[in-house]
């Protein structure tokens, strides 16, 4: 019983992050996909914070009268990667938009057929 | 109690991230996404992390949810519904993937264990030395800048490559400036948003150095700084017109200085390769604690010019977009 | 102190130098500093195959730390061959850069794309030369986000660079995440993030998170490596980004994805587990097998020379997964093998197809009619790709199926010969298409003979000479490979 309370936290973020990955392969909106995207990667966040965490301590900035600190390695970890996620978000939105510009559609399933392979080449250079 | 707040929270995500997977207005999508974002920050508050929680509230929450409001005022706010349904694949590939996790996590040391092994080999080094060797009381300021400091420059250089990408795709010659008169600056409504605005702004240009230069001694660093300030102007151009915001800070100067905030920190690397040490060995600069500070100074100020800079790029970028030829 | 820094230099130049190159606005200026500053960076990186060639490991420490408290660069001799790869590719690639862009990037924008494109070396030679779990996946951003972003840039000559660009975005970003996932996993049971220490801490670890973390890590990595059935992103991303892109993440971006394998098949994927030995070495064969056979029929049946040869390096470097799932010193030196003289030749041919879409303006099938008459040189570059591709004797590729062959022969692992002979008959067929297709079809109207645009000359024409060279003298490239194996398995923890 002990073992499911400690480990909670964890499956709890672990069905987050697979809502966040079903989004990212179920929905046909890129828009929506690049929403999935960050929902999985925020959750992976919450599991790496998770990580870090020790019982009654206080957050790892020195002060007196505490002996107690979480760990500061996960954290540093985590302000890398959000940052790396709302990059990768900027550059997919911004090819959201230059798809929609484009094609005139951002769902999966419309540009499916404007991309195949054997339609000649259509650049933007010539229209 | 904390485990109740804890419990509260994750379920309140839980549901989030189920209406967001059903929902198809993309505005309410984003909207909600956001939510999520700032439910994190109160878990990450909750879980000892206060310069996450700021992090994640000022780029996660703030930033990302504007990027993608600006973004989908250019793609479409409807998600097609027509023969939507339940994705076999995605199911299965998630749920196999959850189950794998979860079966991962049974022999984990449980949550909150101070004697887990990630608590005991090199976080302890931080933790011990780390007064003694940067002379700061934020550890995090000293594990990302000093201890991983390299870590964190490449951190930089990833803003700085979303810059260049978006300037790439929606810049130069792809760009498609508004037609005079497309985005006015709606002086006679949003009276509250404008009032607001007119007092948040000049406060967060308070905030932002103090953010900064405070980093040492309490939550806050170039990035936190970098993505407040970048807000402010963020919040500007929402408020008083992109046309204002684009003039106040013109795209060429954006992209000088987040290049420059880039050099700046590995500048500081090359001087100390110059002085004969290794590269980003702060104690080049000078002997002991004294020599890290100095170190730190000088790339929180190179990462908070690139990130102040992007932010504000980035945004520009999407809101001075016309929407259709 | 150029030399001793030489470690950290290598990725540095580039990386410092790309914000520089963006802010230039000349875009001839832009592109001979792109080329200059990759050049500088071949020689850093040949500076580092000379330092291990005696089999020293340099560990730099950066920021003078000591791992596993800072982080760690670490350069064998693997690492320094890759990072030779990666730079004199990207020299190469450079040479021609500018004028395979003409007509489909506008020149303002150019200064730009040479500045992603040096971020993208720097991220890759990143991820070979360190020694730091997370800092892999910094580095491995970098070079993804650029990645993304030139191959969207073929949107000025086929719109559909753009989707090809999104869907890898989606792809890599997932799997990226899945590689995070797995990190977490690692250091939550060793506490550590130093790859070295990692598999010594490794051993005593709890099982089940280790299986699970290296799971993860594996899928992340096999998405880099479009191992089937994650491929999909790869033949779109290679036939619609601008050409001279498509011959340098050809002869790069996948590459470093094997790398990845074999650095951390020392200790990651090879974990004792509690439902029986866990080795990830034994899907690789049966993987390989798949791509090899698919990469190959589907090549036969495409319309466009560049889709050709991307089915085609699927095929190939389902070979070499074959090669490193037999295991030992001797599959991992049969995998090297195969992947430096993979990059030589389909470097070569991307190359000479940048060539002939430069004059042609197209790369489909019908668009090479007439080629053996008015674009000879190039003609023959491609011909000679291709027979090096089948495997014919006093070619690069010869070499590279003889190691594997003679490996499973050894092992008696018939399929794996079978596999490989038949992978060669119907490579055959489809070399055949671009033989046919150039020479046998009759063009609408004669065109005037006009070959190779210079700037192409000396990088096709290097990298076909070296598909020749390196057939008729296999040997240093033999006892490189087999040095570098030797080393791996020598200093496994």
């Amino acid at each position: 019983m002990s073992d499911l309370v400690g480990l909670f936290p964890y499956w709890a973020v672990i069905v987050l992050m697979m809502t966040g990955l079903y989004i990212v392969i179920a929905q046909g909106n890129l828009v929506k996909k690049l929403i999935g995207l960050g929902i999985f990667q925020v959750s992976v966040f919450v599991l790496y914070i998770a990580i870090g965490v020790v019982d009654g301590a206080t957050p790892p900035i020195l002060s007196p009268g505490f002996n107690s600190y979480s760990n500061p390695l996960p954290s540093v970890l985590i302000l890398t990667a959000i940052v790396v996620g709302v990059a990768t978000l900027a550059v997919g939105l911004a090819l959201a938009v230059r798809i929609r510009e484009s094609f005139g559609t951002i769902e999966e399933e419309d540009l499916l057929p404007l991309t195949m392979p054997e339609l000649p080449p259509d650049g933007e250079a010539r229209s | 109690m904390e485990t109740l707040l804890m419990i509260g929270l994750l379920a309140a995500l839980g549901a989030l991230a189920v209406a967001i997977a059903f929902m198809d207005d993309l505005l309410v999508v984003t909207m909600l996404s956001g939510i999520f974002s700032f439910t994190c920050c109160a878990i990450f508050v909750l879980f000892d992390a206060p310069d996450v929680a700021f992090t994640e509230a000022c780029v996660g929450a703030g930033v990302s949810t504007v990027l993608t409001l600006a973004a989908i005022r250019l793609t479409g706010r409807r998600e097609k519904r027509v023969g939507r349904r339940a994705s076999a694949v995605g199911l299965l590939v998630s749920t196999v993937c959850g189950l794998a996790l979860v079966y991962g996590t049974l022999e984990l040391p449980r949550f909150g264990d101070p004697a887990a092994p990630a608590n005991l080999h090199v976080a302890p080094h931080y933790l011990n030395e780390s007064a003694a060797e940067m002379g700061i009381p934020n550890v995090i300021t000293s594990v990302l800048g000093a201890y991983r400091g390299y870590d964190t420059m490449g951190e930089t250089v990833v803003v700085f490559t979303a810059a260049l990408g978006v300037l790439l795709l929606l810049g130069g010659s792809q760009s498609r400036p508004l037609h005079r008169g497309d985005a006015p600056a709606r002086a006679d409504r949003d009276v509250i948003l404008r009032s607001v605005a007119t007092l948040f702004v000049p406060m967060t240009l308070f905030l932002a150095p103090y953010v900064q230069f405070h980093g040492a001694y309490s939550p806050g660093g170039g990035f936190q700084a970098g993505a407040i300030l970048g807000g402010a102007l963020i919040l500007y151009g929402l408020v008083f017109g992109i046309d204002r915001l684009n003039r106040l800070v013109p795209e060429r100067v954006l992209q000088v200085i987040a290049a420059l905030g880039v050099l700046t920190y590995g500048g500081t690397g090359l001087v100390t390769l110059a002085l004969g040490r290794n590269f980003l060995d702060y104690d080049a600069l000078s002997a002991g604690p004294t020599g890290q500070q100095i170190g730190l100074t000088a790339i929180e100020l190179g990462v908070f010019m690139t990130v102040t800079c992007v932010m504000t790029l980035l945004f520009q970028r999407f809101a001075s977009r016309r929407s259709e030829p | 102190m150029i030399a001793q820094n030489a470690a950290v230099l290598v990725v540095v130049l580039p990386l410092l130098s790309a914000p520089l190159v963006a802010l230039i606005r000349n875009p001839a200026i832009a592109g001979a500093a792109a080329l200059v500053i990759a050049a500088l960076d071949a020689v850093l990186a040949t500076l580092l195959l000379c330092q291990t060639l005696d089999g020293t490991v340099i560990s730099y420490h950066l920021g003078n730390w000591a791992p596993p408290i800072g982080i760690e660069y670490r350069i064998d001799l693997l690492a320094a061959a890759m990072a030779c790869l990666l730079s004199y590719a990207a020299t190469l690639v450079a040479l021609f850069l500018p004028v395979s862009l003409q007509g489909a990037v506008s020149p303002g924008d150019r200064p730009r794309l040479f500045a992603a494109f040096l971020l993208c070396l720097a991220g890759l030679v990143g991820i070979v030369v360190t020694g730091d779990i997370f800092n892999v996946f910094v580095f491995l951003e970098i070079s993804s986000l650029s990645t993304y972003v030139l191959i969207a840039m073929g949107a000025g000559t086929d719109r559909r660079a753009l989707t090809a660009a999104f869907d890898y975005l989606i792809l890599g970003a997932t799997g990226a995440t899945f590689f995070v996932i797995g990190i977490a996993f690692l250091y939550v049971v060793t506490g550590t993030l130093n790859m070295a220490d990692l598999g010594e801490r490794m051993a005593t670890a709890p099982k089940r998170a280790i299986l699970v973390g290296s799971s993860f890590i594996f899928v992340g990595v096999a998405l880099k490596a479009a191992m089937l059935p994650l491929h999909r992103w790869m033949p779109n991303a290679y036939a619609y980004a601008p050409a001279a892109i498509g011959t340098f993440l050809a002869m790069t971006a996948t590459k470093v994805a094997i790398y990845m394998l074999i650095r951390m098949s020392d200790f990651v994927f090879d974990t004792p587990g509690e439902i029986g030995r866990v080795n990830f070495a034994a899907l690789l064969p049966p993987i390989g097998l798949a791509m090899l056979l698919a990469g190959s029929v589907i090549a036969v049946t495409t319309k466009d020379l560049r889709r050709l040869l991307a089915y085609s390096s699927i095929a190939n470097l389902g070979l070499m997964l074959v090669a490193l799932g037999l295991g030992g010193v001797a599959g991992i030196a049969a995998a090297l093998v195969n992947l430096f003289n993979h990059a030589i030749i389909k470097g070569g041919m991307f190359a000479t197809t940048a060539a002939v879409l430069h004059r042609r303006g197209s790369t489909r099938m019908e668009a090479l009619a007439g080629l053996s008459k008015d674009m000879p040189v190039a003609f023959g570059l491609l011909v000679l790709g291709g027979l090096a591709l089948i495997g014919v004797p006093l070619t690069a590729g010869f070499v590279s199926k003889l190691v594997v062959i003679k490996l499973a022969f050894d092992q008696a692992n018939w399929l794996v010969v079978g596999g490989v002979l038949l992978t060669s008959l119907i490579t055959v067929a489809y070399i055949w298409r671009i033989v046919e297709a150039g020479m046998l079809a009759v063009p609408e109207k004669p065109r005037p003979r006009r070959d190779l645009h210079p700037a192409f000359i000396l990088p096709a024409g290097l990298l076909g000479a070296a598909t020749l060279g390196l057939g008729i003298w296999s040997e240093p490239m033999l006892t490189l490979a087999s040095r570098i194996a030797a080393q791996m398995i020598g200093t496994a923890p």
